[in-house]
Formats: structure tokens, C-alpha cells, sequence
């Protein structure tokens, strides 16, 4: 008889355990409503707690979309007002990830188009600080949040446009490395395979591309220049003809640049400026007239119009 | 947000700018200038030269004048000290070891030359076919380069020995 009463006062234990654990899992199944409450208290940090609990502790919720959707927002406002938009902050990685995690569980599309754009944001902040750092002193930091940018834009599919923005970017890189030259006195060389290798992988994208034609033309042009200007009056007569070689070359390799985006923009006045000027500086006179002239007349045409008007693009 | 690039795009660029005719001009000039040193330097004029200050003047280019005349001015070849002349007149020439013809007024050189020649000058000239106005050395452009072709027969009677540095860099010897 005692055996059985040992029996039965076991089942009942285990009866009892096996509740209490199952009304504890239930109550992690409600800690997302928690974490809106605390996020709409602008109680972040409480609220991000609450829904890493109810992810990990509640397997219903692990797999809703709304709740990563939750966790995104909630990510995004830390990384917004704690981490104050560092590009680095963990908050962002996590609300990057959960806005993906959120749509890819989303099979019913409820949360997909606010994921979505909350990902474009992301993504058109991580621009943002490129542009911050495009300046000589900061240009690698903006060389490796390019990276973090195409990543997350390819990762996310967001509607953000690559190529364009590769375009840009490497032409603003490059003459970043053109200021680095023009601004130093040492390891200049290496600035300018920098200038080179930018403008031309935005000439890959687009050949046609004026910015980067207009850019490289210009580069090669002003090299050419800079070796004569650089020369010892007194170098002797061999010295001469070498650098003249070297400037002559590189003002060549110039014109193809500098026509292609003159082909672009033929009212281009700096394009006109620098043809007049590559040209004057290859010994052939009568292009370099027929550029200037065109670049005069232009002058006069827009001293008699007046300015423009502005337009209402913006 | 491509508002932000275009701006920093706009104002990156706004700095970057071809040199342009000015400066193409200026290295022009400066490779002119260094040749006539040169020339200077590889040619032995008479004994009788070799005295007093070394005289060179530019006939018609001012410009070429100013540059040569802030960059060599004062310096001493053989121990004789380079003084720089500038006029836009044949008859104002008087007696140099070098003249410089600008190609707009090298229309005269042929009737100078005989008197260019008595005065020992070294004649620079500027434009197609002057070697045979009497020019010694005149500028020519070869594969988008300055250069320069060398009367030597002029330079004989003048006369003038032209080093073999100048020779062997001569576009043609005549």
C-alpha cells in the first residue's frame, strides 16, 4: 500500500513539474507583447531583452516573422539614438538581420514591404556615411562602409541601384587619390595608380560615362604637364627629349578621355578647356585653336544669356 | 540620398581642372627656353665671342623672352654671364651670339641674314623652311614633340661649331 502512495505521490510530482514548466514556456510565448510595450515606452534596451527571450525561449515565436519584425525596429532605434548612427554599430548588423530573418519567414507577405524599406533605410544610411568619409583623410573608411554597403544592399535585394552607385563612387575615390597627388611630395606615384585604377573600374561600368572620361583625361593631361613643369631649366639636352617622351605619351593616352567626354558633353566648357590645353601641349596648334574657340565662343554665349534660371528639379 | 553624393561629387570636382591651354603654353615655353640653353651650351662660337657678356635676344616673343630671361639670366657659360634682350624689330637686333626669330617675323630673316652672319649670331628660328633663309637651327614639331633641325652649312659660315650632342638629337642635318 505504501508503494503505491510512493507511486502515485510520484506521478503527481511529475504531473505538477511538467505544468509549471509548460505555463513557464507560455510565458516567454508573451514577452513579444512585452517588448512593444517597452519599445513604445522608449524602454529599448528592456525591450530588445524581452524579444531575444521570446525568440529563444518561446519555438512558436522563433518562427514568426513578426517578431523578427518587432526586433528589427527595435534594433534600428538603438543603433539610432544609442550607438547615435555609428556605422559600426552591433545594433544595426542585428536589426539588418532580423528585418531579413522577418521576411524570409513572411511566406504570407504581411510584414515584407516595411521590412523592406526598413532595409532600404539601412542601406541609404550606410551611403550616407560613405559620403561623410569621402575626403582625403577619411577616404578608407569609406572604401570599406562601400563594402558593408554592397553587401547589404545585394544581401537584402533592396531596390538600390549598384551601378550607379559604383560610378560615383569610384570617380569620387579616384579624385580623392588625384588630391592626395597634387598634395604631396612623396609616394605620389602610388596616388596616381590609385586615381588610375578608380576611374577606370567606373569606365568599366560605363565606358560612355563622362565624369570618369572628363576625370582621367583630365588626370593624364595635368601629368603631362606637371613633367615639363618639373624639369631643371639646366637639365641637359638627353634629359629633355626623355621627359618630353614621357609627357608627350601621356598627354596621348589623354585625348581619347578627354574627346570621349567632350562627345558627351559637347558644351562641356572644361572639356574644351583641356583639349585646348593637351592639344597646345602635343604641338598641334590648329586643334588646339579650333578647342579654344569653341571654348571662347561658349564663354561669350553664356556672358550674353545672362545666369540661368534655376530649375525646379530639386 | 544621391542628392548627398551629387553634392560631394559637386564639390570634389569643382576643384579638379584640366590645366588647360595656360599651362600647356608655359610648358611649351619652358621647353623652348631649355633648348636654346642647350644649344648655347653645344655650340662654340669664334674666339673673338668669347668675351664680355653672352647675348641673346628674342625677336617677337615676349613671353619666351620673360622665361628665359627669369630663368637663365645671370648664369655663366664658359665665364661669360647670359644677358637676355627682347625686341620685335629686326633693325634693333644689334649684335647677339643668339637671335631668336618668333614664326611672325620671320618674314625679314632672309634679308638679314647676311648681316646676322657677320655679327656671329646663332639664328633660332621657329617656323617650316627658314634653314634655307638662313636660319642655323630651326624648330620643327616630330611625333608631338618639339624638336629641331640643324643647318650645318649655315652654322659653317658664320661660323659656328656644332657639338655632337645637338647633331645626333637633330631631327635632319642639312
Amino acid at each position: 500500500m505504501l508503494r503505491l502512495n510512493n507511486i502515485l505521490s510520484f506521478i503527481l510530482i511529475l504531473i505538477t513539474s511538467v505544468t509549471a514548466v509548460g505555463q513557464d514556456k507560455n510565458k516567454y510565448c508573451i514577452y513579444d507583447q512585452v517588448a512593444v510595450e517597452k519599445y513604445s515606452n522608449k524602454e529599448l534596451d528592456e525591450a530588445l531583452a524581452y524579444i531575444d527571450t521570446a525568440i529563444n525561449m518561446c519555438e512558436d515565436l522563433s518562427k514568426d516573422p513578426y517578431v523578427y519584425h518587432i526586433k528589427g525596429f527595435i534594433c534600428y532605434e538603438l543603433f539610432k539614438t544609442k550607438d547615435q548612427g555609428d556605422p559600426y554599430s552591433p545594433m544595426r548588423k542585428e536589426a539588418f538581420e532580423a528585418f531579413l530573418k522577418s521576411n524570409e519567414l513572411d511566406v504570407n507577405k504581411e510584414f515584407t514591404d516595411k521590412n523592406t524599406l526598413s532595409l532600404k533605410n539601412i542601406c541609404i544610411r550606410i551611403q550616407k556615411n560613405i559620403a561623410q568619409n569621402l575626403d582625403t583623410i577619411h577616404f578608407e573608411e569609406a572604401i570599406k562602409l562601400d563594402r558593408i554597403y554592397h553587401d547589404a544592399v545585394e544581401r537584402s535585394g533592396v531596390n538600390l541601384d549598384l551601378k550607379e552607385h559604383d560610378i560615383t563612387f569610384n570617380n569620387m575615390i579616384g579624385s580623392i587619390f588625384v588630391e592626395l597627388y597634387e598634395n604631396s611630395k612623396t609616394g605620389r606615384e602610388s596616388y596616381v595608380d590609385s586615381a588610375v585604377h578608380y576611374y577606370e573600374s567606373a569606365l568599366k561600368i560605363d565606358t560612355l560615362g563622362f565624369d570618369a572620361n572628363k576625370n582621367l583625361g583630365y588626370l593624364y593631361h595635368n601629368l603631362s604637364i606637371d613633367i615639363i613643369l618639373a624639369m631643371d631649366p639646366e637639365d641637359d639636352i638627353l634629359t629633355m627629349y626623355e621627359n618630353q617622351e614621357r609627357s608627350s605619351a601621356l598627354g596621348l593616352k589623354s585625348l581619347p578621355y578627354l574627346k570621349r567626354a567632350h562627345e558627351q558633353q559637347p558644351k562641356n566648357k572644361d572639356v574644351l578647356y583641356g583639349l585646348a590645353g593637351i592639344y597646345f601641349m602635343l604641338q598641334e596648334k590648329e586643334k588646339s585653336d579650333f578647342y579654344q574657340k569653341l571654348y571662347d565662343d561658349l564663354t561669350k554665349e553664356q556672358k550674353g544669356n545672362g545666369m540661368a534660371p534655376p530649375n525646379n528639379d530639386n | 540620398m544621391k542628392r548627398i553624393l551629387q553634392i560631394a561629387l559637386f564639390i570634389l570636382f569643382s576643384s579638379a581642372m584640366a590645366w588647360g591651354q595656360g599651362a600647356a603654353g608655359d610648358a611649351n615655353l619652358k621647353v623652348k627656353g631649355m633648348f636654346v640653353y642647350n644649344f648655347i651650351k653645344n655650340i662654340e662660337w669664334p674666339s673673338a665671342q668669347k668675351t664680355g657678356d653672352f647675348k641673346v635676344t628674342v625677336l617677337g616673343d615676349k613671353d619666351l623672352y620673360q622665361m628665359m630671361n627669369s630663368n637663365y639670366a645671370g648664369k655663366e657659360i664658359n665665364g661669360q654671364k647670359l644677358v637676355f634682350n627682347y625686341t620685335d624689330s629686326f633693325s634693333e637686333i644689334g649684335t647677339a651670339h643668339v637671335l631668336y626669330v618668333a614664326p611672325e617675323y620671320s618674314s625679314d630673316l632672309a634679308k638679314n641674314s647676311s648681316k646676322l652672319r657677320k655679327n656671329k649670331t646663332l639664328v633660332v628660328s621657329d617656323k617650316g623652311g627658314l634653314l634655307y633663309d638662313g636660319s642655323v637651327i630651326n624648330f620643327v614639331v616630330n611625333n608631338n614633340k618639339l624638336a629641331f633641325e640643324i643647318s650645318k652649312s649655315n652654322a659653317e659660315l658664320v661660323p659656328l661649331t656644332i657639338g655632337p650632342a645637338l647633331l645626333k638629337m637633330a631631327t635632319s642635318v642639312i
